[in-house]
Order: structure tokens, then C-alpha cells, then sequence
């Protein structure tokens, strides 16, 4: 079993006497695309920053490769790839100078992914960056992470300012990324949709906490919506095991619940009286859910 | 080859799971075809490939698929004992479920319900299935 | 009206910096020119022999000085703001926006030039000469120039080289007329006049009609686009994300401008003795801006942290080499052109040889203030660059003086150096320690983009 490329424990981050991120701990395996959601202020960014060593860590730790994040040395920077929120790109270069510049940096690089990347994305590599929309500048950040092939590719809210094509486009690239197991991605977004689709492990952030992590599936059986049918009103006080949210109507109720197991299907059932179905929530529903 | 909703609520691998289950057993894949890659299949639908690797790696335990090396898996050979009676039954039993609950809705009554499977049932004999839209 | 004052309001206190600057301006304006009320003045004077030391009438000159610069550049976010509205799309849906803007604009050069001309008056207080006059003279200098400033700062923030370039030009026509009107009292006044006149109409024609003349504009600048604009050529990567790949394009923008006021000074046959001091002044000035760029240099270094394979540590010496690198193209042709003007104006020996030293040390000094530029801009560091500025500028105004002695000129250099080196440890210290978190950039500073 190999070492995972990332781990944090008791990870915390405090910026001016305000607490940003508490208490977080997580490991990335090889082969891993995790999806980070959380509301705006909930601490993506940070995190993310925390695991590139840009910033030290107030409590707790961040290892890359086993090396602390914070000194991190440079055999070890070749391996990631970071793909910033707000572009780092020079206004003054053109697109293809502008790849130059940072290709230079690495041993290797992957020229012919790049031109042929930047051609089924419509990135005019003869462009000068400050002509360039904020699509395209987007789009030309997630190619200077891609070209030197890092083992551990981050990015932080990557599609924002893309159209459904470009998206879809990106998202491909990331499959091929993870498709031999042995790369990572970790990718913060708000389009849930992509994450649904793309990620195998999910990280909520709630409150400056890390909510939920794990299995992607796993969180899909566990965060329901129960519906319970009766032919007689239920009961004014609904107490149910776990749950987010009740709203009960009469002789029928609807409650969100945390930590579903099928088994439990009957127990409620007997519990209320009434017939019970369980419906499953998309990603979004559940990030809804656990926000209301 | 799959119809995949990676936004409702079933999850993306048990989608998969039951649709290659079930194309396996009513002979939709006869046995020997070849399925896409692993990276292909991630591709096409833009899905994380692990969950496609998931799905081959679990119905290849189960006997459906069959791994061949540096080949792509196949679909195995179908054994009675594979898919007894009341398995094959309890993949049915959802969508039956479905069924009988929009008719209970829609207050329709069981003899109702009844007739139109078996209405179902005929029509799905004449045509070949694929071309078939579900209706949901 | 409410808006109008809002607005001018924002300009001197928008952030903490500046309202610590403009409070500080306006002290030492009132303060300085009360001093002025009660001693002799320092040069022209009515020929009362001086009741003070060298030192203590060059405090008392620079202090209203001092005032009036601090008050100027206290508003410097008129011209950030300015822009950054006048291109925005609230200016379409706000009522009246663009008029307002506009006299906000207006009423605080005006203030700006009150305020100078008032100070300047107070400093011919003493003088057999008729004070109406005086303060005209003042406000029309003061207005004209204050206009100029304001573009300069507006042009330097933008960013990039050409904005350095455009602006270091602009600066030097803003320092060579007023030296004209200083040096020949019966000029008559309709010259500045005709020329704030004219440019103000302009620069509000073109506001207001903005909205009208966009589309011919976006044209025009299209068709320029193709012009400017560098190209990599490998080497200088470093150079190229810090922002150091163009010293030859300041360092001609400097070179220019230098160039044309020297001839113009030679024509107008103005020399030694009355220039020494500005003239080194302004040099001084000059190897200050071309080295603010590294006041820029840790936000940008976040883009080397993953890419170069460099500790902390080594960030720092790398950053400083690159420095370095630009620094020496851009002081190098600052050093010829002193000598050069300095020959043709007949600037002292002295002045010139220590003058080269200053430069250089200038350039050093405000490097190493711009790379202690790790965080927000804290009081401390505010107060270390002022000091070191009113350091500078004390030791051009001893250097510039034929009574100094030598060896206090070389006390000032010594201090200067050994100055250079502390502010240096702590902006090595402080790199070590970066947190990018931390490096968002002052609001000021980053106005553009």
C-alpha cells in the first residue's frame, strides 16, 4: 500500500485573531479525485493554500510527499501542479511566451499536451494575456498546472468563468489525469454538477470545519430523504433519529436524515406507524440540505 | 451502450452496476462482447474512472464480467446458478415498486395496474428494446 | 454635493496610510508656516543675519515642504479612484455621476493648491514683498503643478513600465516649470493660467464625453496594441514574473525626459548657484521610482514558490539578484546623466561625485524598502520609509549646500550605508518568513490590474 501523496492532522489556520480553518485532518491516496465544497468563507482556499505551503499552518500539519508543506524542497515541486483561483498569468506575454516562461521551470514538460490542449480549447497561443477574456485566462491557468504532468494537481475553483463546453472539456482532461490511478487531483468548485460527476471523495467544509470526508457513495446512502406515508395524522413531535430537518404535514412527513442505513427502514416504519420510502438526494440537494 | 444520470439520486456505480447486470442477464450483451476501457467508458460519460474500475472489479467477482489480460474484460459466460430466480427478481423489484406506486397515486386500481404490464409485456415483444425510450 | 464631498473626503483618508500621510501634511503645513511667521527666512532674506545654524534652517525649510508634499500625496488616491470609477459601469447609472466626479477632481487639486500656496506665502511673510501677489503666483504654480502630480501618480500606478516611463516624463515637465517661475518673479502669470485652463477643458471634455467617444477610442487602441509588448526569449524567467524583464524601457523613459530639461535649463541659461539643490533633488527622486517596483515583488514571488525549486531563503537572494540586475541598467544611465547635465550646467565637482554616491545609495535604500513590502503596510514600515526619504533628502539638501563640510557629507553617506544594510536584514528575516496569505497587496498599491 503506498504512502498517500498528502496528509493533514489537526490542521488549523488563524489570520489576524480570526479563526479561518480548525481542526482538519484528511489523507490524499494515489488515484484520488477529491471534490472540496463548502460556502463561500468556509475555508477552501485556505486549505488549499495551507497544503501548498504558501502559508504556515497555526496548529497542527500538512505533509506533501512526506515533506512539510511549509519547506517544502524543490524534487518535490515538480510533482504538483496548483491552479489558483484568481490567474497569476503577466499581462504583457503572449499566451505561448507566457507557457514558455513557466515550462522553463520544470525538467520535464509536456509540450505536445499543451499545443494540443490549447487547440480543442480555443486558447490562441498567439494571443497576449491582457487580451485575453477571463474564459480564456482560465483556461490557460489550468494548462500551465497540466504540462509538467505533477503527480498531485490542485486547483482552486478551475471552471468558474467557463462555458458548459469548456467545462465539459476540462472535466475530460481530468479523467485522463486520474485515469491510470496513480495520479491525484483536488479541486474546489461550486458547480456541484462536475463534482457529482468526477470526484470519488468528498470534503465538506462547514463552519471553518471539515463536515463530511469520505467516499463519495457513502455519502450518497447516508444523507436521505425519508417520506412517511400514514392514514392516520403523525404524531405533532416527530422525533427521528439523525435528522436534518422534519416538516410534517398531517397524515404525511418529509425529514432529511444524516447517516442513513437501509436497516433502519423498518425500525422507522413500526417507529411512525406509516409506510416509508427512502429517496436519495443529489450532491447539491445534500449540500443544500446540510446548509439549511 | 449505458444511459447514465450522474444527477439523480442513485448513485453513478450502482447505475452502471444494475445496467450491466441486467443487459448481461436478458442477453442484450451476449456473452464474449467486449467492454470499453476503463478510461474510454470515464470518458465518454465524463465520470470519475473509479467508479467505472469499481463496477468491472465487482462484477467480475460476481461471475458477470470476465477479465482478460491486456485485453478488455468481456461479458462471462451466464451459469444458472449465477442468476437464480429470486435474484434476477430482485432487480425487477424496484422498478415494479415504481409502477405500482404511481398507479396507487393516480388511484388506479390493482386489475388496472395489471393490464397495462401486461399490455408492456406485448408491446416489448414485438420491438427490439433499444430503440425504446423509457418512460419516466 | 454630498457625493462630491464623500468623494473628496475619500481621497486624503481612504486608507490608514494615507490618512496618517495626510493628517501629517497638514500638521506639518500649519506648523512649518507658523515656524516661518516667527523666523527669518533662510534664503533672500531681508538681511537680517541668521539667527539659526544650517541645520535648523533646513529643518524649518523642509518642514512646510514636507507639509505640502505630504498633503499632496496624501489625496493620491484621487487619481486610483478616478480611474477605476471613470471606467466602471456605475458611472452610466448613477445620477449626475460623471459631473460630480469631475468637480470632486477639480476641488481637490484646487484644495491641494490653496493649501501649497498658502504655506508658500507664509514663507515670504517676512519679505518686503506685496502678499496678494505672492499667493497668485503661488496658486497659479501650485495648480499647474499639483494637476501634473496627480497624473504622474495616476500614470505610475497603473503599473507596468510604460507607466513608469509615461510618468517619470511627466514629472520632470512638472519640476522644470516652476523652477522657471521661481527663478524669474516678473513672468506673467498667463502662461499657467492658459495652461491649466486649457487642459482642464480638455481632460472634461473627454470625461463627460467619454461614453460618446468609446467605441473610436477602443479602435485606436487596438491598432496600437499590436505595437508595444514584449516577447521571450529565454533566460530571465524570473525576471519576467517578478516584473524586472524591462529596465531599458525606464530606463529610457528617464533617460528622455532628463535629457530635454537639461537643454531646456542650458537655454533658458539657468545654472549654478540656484539649482544645486533641486536638481539633485530630483535625481534623487528619479532612482527612488524606478526601484517602487519592488514594492510589488512578494505578491508576485507567489507564482515562484511552486515553480522554482527554492526555499524561502533562496527566494530572497534570487528576488534581490534579479533587482539587482534591473537596477544597474536603470542607475547606470541615471549616473551618466548626471554627469552629463551636471557638465553642461556647471554643477560643483563635489556635488557631482558625492551626488553618485547618493544615487546609488537612493536606489539601494528604496529597493530593499519596497522588498520589506511582505504584508500589509503597517505604521512601522510606513515611518522606516519616510524616515529614510526625509534621510535622503536631508542629506541632498547638506550635499547640495558649498557650506558643508566634507566630512559631514561623508558622516551622511556612511549613516545612509550602514541604513541600507539594516533595512536589508529585515527584508531578508521577513522573506524567510513569507505567508503568502498575508501578501494580499495594500489596497493603494494594487489600484490597478
Amino acid at each position: 500500500m503506498s504512502s498517500p501523496y498528502i496528509a493533514a492532522h489537526g490542521l488549523g489556520k488563524s489570520f489576524s485573531g480570526k479563526l479561518v480553518l480548525a481542526d482538519v485532518s484528511f489523507t490524499v491516496e494515489p488515484g484520488d479525485v477529491v471534490g472540496v465544497l463548502g460556502k463561500n468563507g468556509a475555508g477552501k482556499t485556505t486549505l488549499l493554500e495551507l497544503v501548498l505551503g504558501f502559508t504556515p499552518p497555526t496548529s497542527g500539519g500538512v505533509q506533501l510527499f512526506g515533506y512539510d508543506s511549509y519547506r517544502l524542497p524543490g524534487a518535490a515541486k515538480a510533482r504538483i501542479g496548483f491552479v489558483p483561483q484568481q490567474d497569476e498569468l503577466v499581462n504583457q506575454l503572449t499566451a505561448a511566451d507566457q507557457i514558455g516562461v513557466i515550462a522553463s521551470f520544470y525538467p520535464k514538460w509536456d509540450d505536445e499536451l499543451v499545443v494540443r490542449l490549447s487547440r480543442e480549447w480555443e486558447v490562441d497561443l498567439g494571443q497576449r494575456v491582457k487580451n485575453m477574456s477571463v474564459g480564456q485566462r482560465q483556461k490557460l491557468s489550468i494548462l500551465l498546472g497540466l504540462g509538467h504532468k505533477p503527480d498531485v494537481l490542485i486547483l482552486d475553483e478551475p471552471v468558474a468563468s467557463l462555458d458548459p463546453v469548456a467545462r465539459r472539456q476540462f472535466l475530460e482532461q481530468i479523467i485522463e489525469v486520474a485515469a491510470d490511478g496513480k495520479r491525484s487531483v483536488v479541486f474546489s468548485s461550486h458547480i456541484v454538477s462536475d463534482v457529482e460527476r468526477l470526484a470519488n471523495k468528498i470534503w465538506i467544509l462547514k463552519d471553518r470545519r471539515m463536515y463530511w470526508q469520505g467516499d463519495f457513495d457513502s455519502l450518497k446512502d447516508s444523507i436521505v430523504r425519508v417520506h412517511a406515508r400514514s392514514t392516520q395524522p403523525l404524531p405533532a413531535s416527530l422525533s427521528i433519529l439523525n435528522a436534518l430537518n422534519v416538516q410534517r404535514n398531517g397524515t404525511t412527513a418529509t425529514a432529511t436524515v444524516q447517516g442513513w442505513r437501509a436497516e433502519m427502514q423498518d425500525g422507522l416504519a413500526q417507529q411512525l406507524g406509516a409506510e416509508i420510502e427512502v429517496e436519495q438526494l443529489t450532491l447539491e440537494e445534500i449540500f443544500l440540505e446540510l446548509h439549511r | 451502450m449505458f444511459i447514465l444520470k450522474p444527477h439523480s439520486g442513485v448513485p453513478i456505480y450502482r447505475q452502471l452496476l444494475d445496467q450491466i447486470r441486467r443487459m448481461a442477464a436478458s442477453g442484450q450483451l451476449p456473452p464474449g462482447t467486449e467492454l470499453p476501457s476503463i478510461r474510454e467508458l470515464a470518458l465518454r460519460h465524463a465520470i470519475n474512472p473509479m467508479t467505472v474500475s469499481k463496477v468491472y472489479t465487482l462484477l467480475e467477482a460476481e461471475g458477470v464480467l470476465e477479465r482478460h489480460r491486456g485485453k478488455p474484460m468481456t461479458v462471462a459466460k451466464p451459469t444458472r446458478a449465477q442468476s437464480p430466480l429470486a435474484k434476477r427478481l430482485e432487480q425487477i423489484e424496484p422498478h415494479v415498486e415504481q409502477v405500482a406506486l404511481a398507479a396507487r397515486q393516480l388511484e388506479l386500481t390493482e386489475k388496472d395496474a395489471v393490464k397495462a404490464l401486461q399490455d408492456a409485456w406485448e408491446k416489448t415483444d414485438e420491438q427490439s428494446v433499444h430503440r425504446r425510450t423509457r418512460p419516466r | 454635493m454630498k457625493a462630491i464631498a464623500r468623494l473628496i473626503f475619500t481621497y486624503y483618508t481612504g486608507t490608514a496610510l494615507l490618512r496618517f500621510i495626510s493628517s501629517a501634511g497638514l500638521l506639518a503645513g500649519i506648523v512649518g508656516s507658523a515656524l516661518l511667521l516667527y523666523f527669518p527666512p533662510l534664503t533672500g532674506g531681508s538681511g537680517n543675519p541668521s539667527r539659526l545654524s544650517l541645520a535648523q534652517e533646513a529643518l524649518v525649510f523642509f518642514l512646510p515642504v514636507a507639509g505640502i508634499l505630504c498633503f499632496t500625496f496624501g489625496a493620491s488616491l484621487l487619481p486610483a479612484l478616478l480611474a477605476r470609477l471613470a471606467t466602471s459601469h456605475y458611472l452610466y447609472v448613477l445620477p449626475y455621476g460623471r459631473a460630480k466626479l469631475l468637480t470632486s477632481a477639480f476641488a481637490t487639486v484646487a484644495l491641494t493648491a490653496v493649501f501649497a500656496a498658502c504655506v508658500v506665502t507664509m514663507y515670504y511673510s517676512m519679505m518686503p514683498f506685496a502678499l496678494g501677489l505672492v499667493f497668485q503666483r503661488a496658486l497659479a504654480v501650485s495648480f499647474v503643478t499639483a494637476s501634473f502630480l496627480y497624473v504622474v501618480l495616476w500614470l505610475t500606478g497603473k503599473g507596468g513600465n510604460i507607466g513608469l516611463l509615461a510618468g517619470a516624463f511627466v514629472l520632470i515637465a512638472t519640476l522644470v516649470l516652476p523652477l522657471r517661475f521661481i527663478a524669474m518673479p516678473s513672468t506673467s502669470l498667463t502662461i499657467p493660467w492658459t495652461i491649466c485652463a486649457v487642459l482642464w477643458t480638455v481632460f472634461a471634455a473627454s470625461f463627460l464625453l467619454a461614453p460618446r467617444l468609446k467605441a473610436s477610442v477602443g479602435r485606436a487602441r487596438h491598432a496600437l496594441a499590436g505595437l508595444t509588448g514584449s516577447s521571450y526569449r529565454g533566460g530571465g524567467e524570473i525576471d519576467f514574473l517578478i516584473g524586472t524583464a524591462r529596465p531599458w524601457a525606464l530606463a529610457a523613459g528617464q533617460g528622455v525626459p532628463i535629457a530635454i530639461a537639461t537643454v531646456l535649463l542650458h537655454i533658458f541659461g539657468l545654472t549654478a548657484p540656484s539649482l544645486p539643490s533641486p536638481w539633485l533633488f530630483f535625481f534623487t527622486i528619479m532612482s527612488v521610482i524606478s526601484s517602487a517596483l519592488a514594492s510589488f515583488a512578494a505578491t508576485r514571488s507567489r507564482a515562484l514558490w511552486l515553480r522554482a525549486r527554492w526555499t524561502r531563503a533562496q527566494l530572497f537572494t534570487n528576488v534581490e539578484s534579479s533587482f539587482w540586475r534591473y537596477n544597474c541598467c536603470t542607475l547606470g544611465v541615471l549616473l551618466l546623466l548626471l554627469v552629463w547635465s551636471g557638465d553642461v550646467l556647471e554643477m560643483p565637482t563635489r556635488v557631482v561625485a558625492f551626488g553618485m554616491g547618493l544615487l546609488a545609495l537612493a536606489s539601494a535604500l528604496s529597493t530593499y524598502i519596497g522588498l520589506i513590502v511582505t504584508a500589509r503596510i503597517g505604521w512601522r514600515d510606513a515611518v522606516l520609509a519616510v524616515t529614510t526619504m526625509v534621510a535622503l533628502m536631508t542629506a541632498v539638501v547638506y550635499l547640495s549646500s558649498p557650506a558643508t563640510a566634507t566630512t559631514t557629507i561623508v558622516a551622511f553617506v556612511g549613516g545612509l550605508t550602514a541604513l541600507t544594510f539594516v533595512v536589508r536584514e529585515i527584508a531578508r528575516r521577513r522573506w524567510g518568513r513569507l505567508d503568502w496569505m498575508l501578501c494580499r497587496g495594500d489596497l493603494a498599491v494594487r489600484a490597478s490590474a
